[in-house]
């Protein structure tokens, strides 16, 4: 048996309506799912959902094409966040092997915020070979400066080493919760 | 205390059980009177916040002077959705020149009227990295119905102005199926302003049981279980429990075939991929049985979900610029990934194929876990 089951009642309107306003209520959970004492569902006083397992983060995939061995010059847009983000982790994969990078051509690939131009993430191709496998994909490592307020953005730079690496559809793949 | 509390009381059903015959919503929540969120009879969750959007990139590349050929599939609709938010922003600066400049048209397939005022450098330059949005975008044109694709149509002023890198960022939301919300005042229970605290305002507390199921008409459209995931019904999913992946691979060429690996999506918990749809920038004939592309959606163990021909053979379908194309039934046996997986597009080149321009390939799905 359920413990409130509520079964064609009659009425148009919601069958349960909360109203918060001001006062230490104002910013607690309307809704709050527990499992044995730890919350696995809630929607807080911003009718923002946290639900469990894997779902409340979000992905988004962003393959911004061939980037030539010295691409010092640009900077890549990726995304911009309309609700506050946090970005949870970051990846990327090429669709060709690179070249070797044993004789010290490598490109630092960084994620900015657009807030302060504030680092994100710092990756390092290395000297393998090929420096990056293809259809391999990799953490960028460490997330900093990961809150993404609405109306704010992502982008890359690019910085080579030596000669640089050729990268062939270099795409990334940004994780990510919200926060408002 | 929250003014309701569920905690360990006996029973495998789940904990709150609604089954709505009528035209209401099943709950209802209001901040400061601003009504915030809900969840509807038909499953769906109604939010003012940021969960309400999704976000999509599309990389389109160099955009070249004379760009008028051009016409690049963005996204499409597998339910109606309605875009709100579009920016692009350019790898390089790119000075405004009133005499030969880019005009970049937002547009959806169901009209011919652009959906936003278009972005042009005639006037305003676009600066390395930084995104320029959309303005006036249209409250009827922006949404989109099910099966219709967004595109950017570029035009040329002059003798056009390249545009390096360029990448487009869309938001959008998914139009909840409202006809059987009711907004009458006749509530079973109201909460107003409960006790002071920090607690829930509802809560439920079990070891194992579901905390929540929705039905409609005795149709279960949403269950919440004890881990707090979200669940769809059996026999329906609510739109809103659908996700996007876009890739523009760029463009394919015959030595791609059986070489070049597009990863697609790498999933950070097990989803199902429920459609995959492609497209390209310039239009495409199917009218060669001998040379074409075949593009295949695979997991990373080489199992293949769907797959899609272009350039032909005569019996496939011709491509317009613009548009996308449903690849066709994603194979039930291979259409969950888990997080260990990922999903990526492989190309199998027959004959001496011709380019396949500006590929873009969009995968929608759904979170299991």
């Amino acid at each position: 048996m359920a413990d409130l089951k509520l079964d064609n009642v009659p009425g148009t309107g919601p069958l349960i309506r909360a109203d918060q306003g001001s006062g230490t209520r104002a910013t607690a959970d309307f809704m709050n799912f527990q499992a044995d004492n730890t919350e696995t569902f809630s929607v807080d006083y911003q009718g923002l959902p946290d639900p469990g397992g894997n779902q409340a983060t979000r992905q988004i995939v962003i393959a911004v094409g061939d980037i030539a061995a010295d691409s010092d010059a640009i900077q890549n847009f990726l995304f911009e966040a309309h609700g506050g983000i946090t970005i949870t982790a970051a990846y990327l994969v090429v669709d060709t092997a690179t070249a070797t990078g044993a004789g010290g051509n490598a490109v630092t690939i960084v994620l900015k915020n657009s807030n302060a131009d504030a680092t994100i993430a710092t990756y390092l191709t290395g000297s393998d070979n090929p420096a990056l496998a293809q259809a391999t994909v990799t953490t960028m490592g460490s997330i900093t400066n990961a809150t993404i307020a609405a109306g704010g953005y992502v982008y890359c730079t690019y910085t080579k080493t030596s000669s640089g690496l050729a990268l062939s559809g270099l795409t990334f793949i940004i994780n990510y919760t919200m926060s408002s | 205390m929250p003014a309701i509390l569920l905690e360990d009381t006996l029973g495998n059903d789940p904990c709150i059980d609604i089954n709505i015959v009528n035209k209401r919503d099943a709950f209802s929540f209001y901040s400061s009177n601003s009504n915030v969120f809900r969840i509807t009879k038909d499953g769906c969750m109604y939010t003012t916040s940021g969960w309400q959007y999704r976000t999509v990139t599309v990389g389109l590349g160099d955009l070249a002077a004379d760009s008028d050929a051009y016409d690049y599939p963005l996204l499409i609709a597998n339910v109606p959705i309605t875009i709100t938010h579009v920016e692009v922003g350019t790898d390089t600066t790119a000075a405004a020149n009133a005499t030969n400049y880019q005009t970049l048209g937002l547009y959806q397939s169901g009209s011919s009227t652009a959906i936003a005022t278009a972005l042009s450098t005639a006037s305003t330059a676009f600066t390395i990295h930084v995104p320029r949005s959309f303005a006036s975008i249209s409250s009827t044109l922006s949404k989109l119905a099910a099966g219709s694709t967004l595109y950017l149509s570029p035009t040329k002023g002059g003798t056009g102005i390249a545009l390096s890198g360029v990448v487009v960022s869309i938001s959008f939301t998914i139009d909840l199926p409202e006809a059987q919300s009711g907004t009458a005042t006749d509530n079973v229970i109201r909460i107003i302003n409960g006790e002071a605290g920090s607690d829930g305002l509802i809560e439920s507390d079990h070891l194992s049981r579901s905390h929540l199921r929705i039905q409609r008409n005795g149709e279960t459209t949403l269950e919440i279980d004890n881990a707090g995931i979200i669940l769809a019904g059996d026999t329906y999913v609510p739109p809103d429990q659908y996700y996007w992946a876009v890739a523009n691979v760029g463009t394919i060429i015959d030595a791609d075939g059986a070489a070049k690996k597009s990863v697609l999506i790498k999933p950070n918990g097990t989803i199902k991929v429920v459609k995959a749809y492609m497209g390209v920038n310039t239009a495409c004939l199917s009218d060669d049985e001998t040379n074409y592309t075949q593009v295949l959606i695979k997991d990373g163990a080489g199992k293949i979900l769907t797959d899609a021909f272009i350039h032909g053979p005569k019996s496939e379908a011709a491509f317009t610029a613009g548009r996308l194309y449903d690849m066709g039934a994603i194979n039930p046996n291979y259409a969950t990934i888990a997080s260990t997986e990922q999903l990526q597009a492989e190309y199998v080149c027959a004959g001496t194929t011709s380019d396949v321009p500006g590929l873009t390939i969009v995968i929608i799905y759904r979170k299991m876990d």
